[in-house]
């Protein structure tokens, strides 16, 4: 039924270019986030200078995965361009469902953030383009802190986060002592939860890629996170992400938030402090990394010029373009991808956490180490991964609201993970 | 040719069709269900094309229903939402629609106030009840606790009663979101949503029926609730057979509620659970499709026994 349909929309497709002659058009699935909303402005430059004509999809973020995962799967053709993440963009490389990138000397690919880049690979190919990127960090009221007499530093260590929670906490004046994602998903409450494992030196898998779920470090881990979200946390976490958490932090509900950096630029309360997310002494860190990145479906009939415009909307060239542009300006530019970016006293005076950001992308490492077996820091960029992590990430939403024992959840984790790795042939 | 042959040929395009429509779907699931097929794989490339060389028999069935997580709990937690569901719309729907029968002033208003529930989408009923009013922070539920909360501290401050109210603990809201209350979230709000249906129902076949009968009961002394239980509850039995029918066909396929209330922490069932299979493998998911549709089915042929009985009285 589907090659049915694709011979269809390609037949029509043909048709419709041979009629059109030359001029040229470009098919983009993008992800709604603020920064892809306002390059659909400012491209507009863009097809004035080289008559290419774009069209743009905009979805919601779990829309688009599934949109682009059947379309790419099953070689559907809908899209010249596609977003994905850091998840997606080494598996599909490896699959080949997306094409190598290689761009010219102009770009300066060296001028990319390493970590950025590295994660955006396979084999040191690259195969997406990042748009902006992200890390995470802490995000807490200084006036709170200050008037409870605590301090929050870079790295601290997870007690003087606790502790200092404890201080902050004021129900009754209604102001909680931390506030942290816990509603189930793989991209949500997994996403801080991994980087709490991390941090207490934990991984997903093993070498032979078993999970290792009902690991000590695992345990020391969620027992941590259930004691702190559970006792200093707002009522209902196991509700809560980036989003719900916003809304309760611009209430002035929340003492601290550990999230993305990209928060910081949503946040519209006074004085808010920023520190490197805390740590348990790994290597590996605690802080995430994520970008959301352009590339091309393998056999796009366009892909030289989806290549060319991916070029120009990942380039130097592009960052000035938002800051300049009429609409947008220095506060608006897509961060997160670029050295050079952090260069200009223009963006560092509109973006207060800027040096925060930057130094939080840096110190992510998301290679496969003897730590980590897998790609990824707050996920594994395996196929499988999406499936184990919302099984998993329920069982931890159900450990944070009590229904089960933290080692239950574990077991019941591991089980359902062992599962799912040896269904999918890894052992 | 008989009579009978020209008719029976003009129809089979119509009948094919038809066939097809429904037969090439089911087909496909089937055989999918008895294959290997992941959308990516890097371990087993070749299990990424559908393909008979990928044949595995009953696998998938045994993966779903023996190894993979939540199948049971899926059919329990369904079984518990629309039994809940069921049970509470008709009581519901019973005491509503013998309320508003009488004509008081303004009745007309009412009715559409009553009904206005089931004209509004799944999703955006979710979204309202879970943010707007279950939420223990900022929803009417959080507030309603706080001000609670706050009342009472006032009071302790009383000359006599305070002794009495510093005894009481303070209230903690309940999150609707957790495990343990998220399956009572979704039955909250579908049972709002269909209450007015099970009254729509009721309503009208209560106006057919008998006013002499019930005349000759207040004569010979009846009260209200014998005239209820002997008069308009067997007048009702074929209405009520409906409503549970329809009801039950319908919430076996809720999803968007579930997505929405708790992304299925504590609370799925067969159509989410195969949401989260045709993340990647396609063949579990199909497994899990076929068994839902024969599950459905069993369920389909007691409804359709029981409403066929009352149709026959």
């Amino acid at each position: 039924m589907n090659k049915l349909k694709t011979t269809f929309l390609g037949l029509s497709m043909c048709a419709a270019s041979a009629l059109t002659a030359h001029a040229q058009e470009l098919t983009i699935a993008i992800v709604n986030n603020g920064h892809m909303i306002n390059m659909q402005k400012v491209a507009e430059a863009y097809t004035a200078d080289t008559g290419v004509k774009l069209n743009w999809v905009s979805l919601e973020e779990g829309v688009l995965r599934e949109q682009v995962t059947s379309d790419t799967a099953t070689g559907g053709g809908q899209y010249d361009i596609i977003n994905i993440g850091m998840q997606e963009a080494p598996i599909w490389g490896a699959a080949g469902w997306i094409e190598p990138l290689e761009f010219g000397a102009e770009y300066d690919i060296d001028d990319m953030l390493p970590a950025i880049r590295n994660g955006l690979s396979h084999e040191g190919t690259l195969y997406a383009a990042p748009f902006y990127g992200e890390s995470s960090m802490v995000m807490y009221r200084k006036d709170l802190t200050d008037a409870a007499g605590v301090s929050i530093a870079d790295n601290d260590s997870w007690d003087n986060i606790k502790a200092a929670a404890m201080a902050i906490h004021n129900p009754d004046a209604g102001v909680y002592g931390a506030c942290l994602r816990g509603k189930p998903g793989w991209g949500d409450n997994m996403a801080f939860i991994t980087t709490v494992v991390n941090s207490f030196g934990g991984a997903w898998f093993d070498k032979d890629m078993r999970p290792t779920i009902d690991s000590d470090e695992w345990r020391a881990a969620i027992n941590f996170y259930v004691d702190l979200l559970g006792n200093y946390g707002p009522p209902g976490s196991e509700g809560n992400s980036f989003n719900e958490i916003l809304a309760l932090y611009n209430e002035g509900k929340c003492g601290m938030w550990i999230d993305a950096t990209i928060a910081a630029s949503f946040l519209e309360v006074d004085g808010v402090a920023y520190a490197q997310s805390p740590n348990a002494g790994n290597p590996v860190g605690a802080n995430w990394l994520w970008a959301w990145a352009m590339a091309v479906p393998a056999g796009s009939p366009n892909s030289d010029e989806a290549k060319k415009f991916i070029e120009w909307a990942t380039s130097k060239d592009y960052i000035k373009a938002v800051a300049m542009h009429p609409e947008f300006g220095w506060g608006s530019v897509p961060t997160g991808t670029r050295a050079s970016t952090y260069a200009y006293p223009e963006f560092k005076a509109a973006a207060a956490f800027a040096g925060a950001e930057m130094a939080a992308i840096e110190s992510a490492a998301p290679e496969a180490t003897d730590l980590k077996p897998y790609v990824g820091v707050q996920f594994a960029a395996i196929p499988e991964f999406p499936e184990v992590g919302s099984a998993v990430a329920q069982e931890m939403a159900a450990a944070l609201s009590g229904a089960k024992s933290v080692d239950d959840a574990l077991a019941a984790s591991q089980a359902a993970a062992d599962a799912i790795m040896s269904e999918a042939g890894y052992y | 040719m008989s009579k009978r042959t020209l008719p029976r040929l003009l129809q089979t395009p119509a009948v094919l069709l038809l066939l097809m429509w429904m037969l090439v779907p089911l087909g496909m699931t089937l055989y999918f269900s008895f294959i290997r097929y992941v959308l990516n794989s890097l371990r087993r490339p070749e299990w990424t094309t559908p393909s008979l060389s990928n044949w595995r028999g009953f696998g998938n069935y045994e993966y779903v229903l023996f190894k993979a997580k939540d199948f049971w709990f899926a059919v329990q937690n369904s079984v518990l939402i629309v039994g809940s569901v069921i049970i509470l719309t008709v009581v519901l729907g019973l005491a509503i629609a013998v309320l508003i029968n009488r004509s008081f002033p303004g009745r007309g208003i009412v009715r559409v106030l009553l009904i206005s529930p089931f004209f509004v989408m799944p999703a955006v009923n979710a979204v309202l009840w879970i943010n707007m009013i279950l939420d223990p922070v900022l929803g009417l539920n959080g507030l309603a606790v706080a001000g609670l909360n706050e009342m009472i501290a006032g009071l302790k401050s009383f000359p006599v009663l305070g002794g009495f109210f510093s005894l009481w603990p303070e209230i903690e809201p309940i999150s609707f979101r957790a495990t343990q209350t998220s399956a009572i979230a979704v039955i909250i709000m579908v049972t709002w949503q269909w209450t007015p249906f099970a009254v729509l129902i009721f309503m009208t076949s209560l106006q057919s029926e008998d006013q002499q009968q019930k005349e000759a009961a207040i004569l010979d002394g009846a009260n209200a609730w014998s005239m209820f239980r002997n008069l308009t509850l067997p007048h009702l039995g074929r209405p009520i057979a409906i409503v549970v029918m329809i009801q039950a066909i319908f919430h076996l396929s809720l999803y968007a509620e579930i997505e929405i209330v708790s992304r299925g922490n504590g609370n799925k069932n067969l159509p989410y659970l195969i949401g989260e299979f045709a993340t990647n493998n396609i063949g579990a998911a199909s497994a899990t499709g076929i068994i839902a549709v024969i599950l459905a089915n069993i369920v389909a042929i007691f409804l359709l026994r029981m409403v066929g009985k009352s149709l026959m009285d």
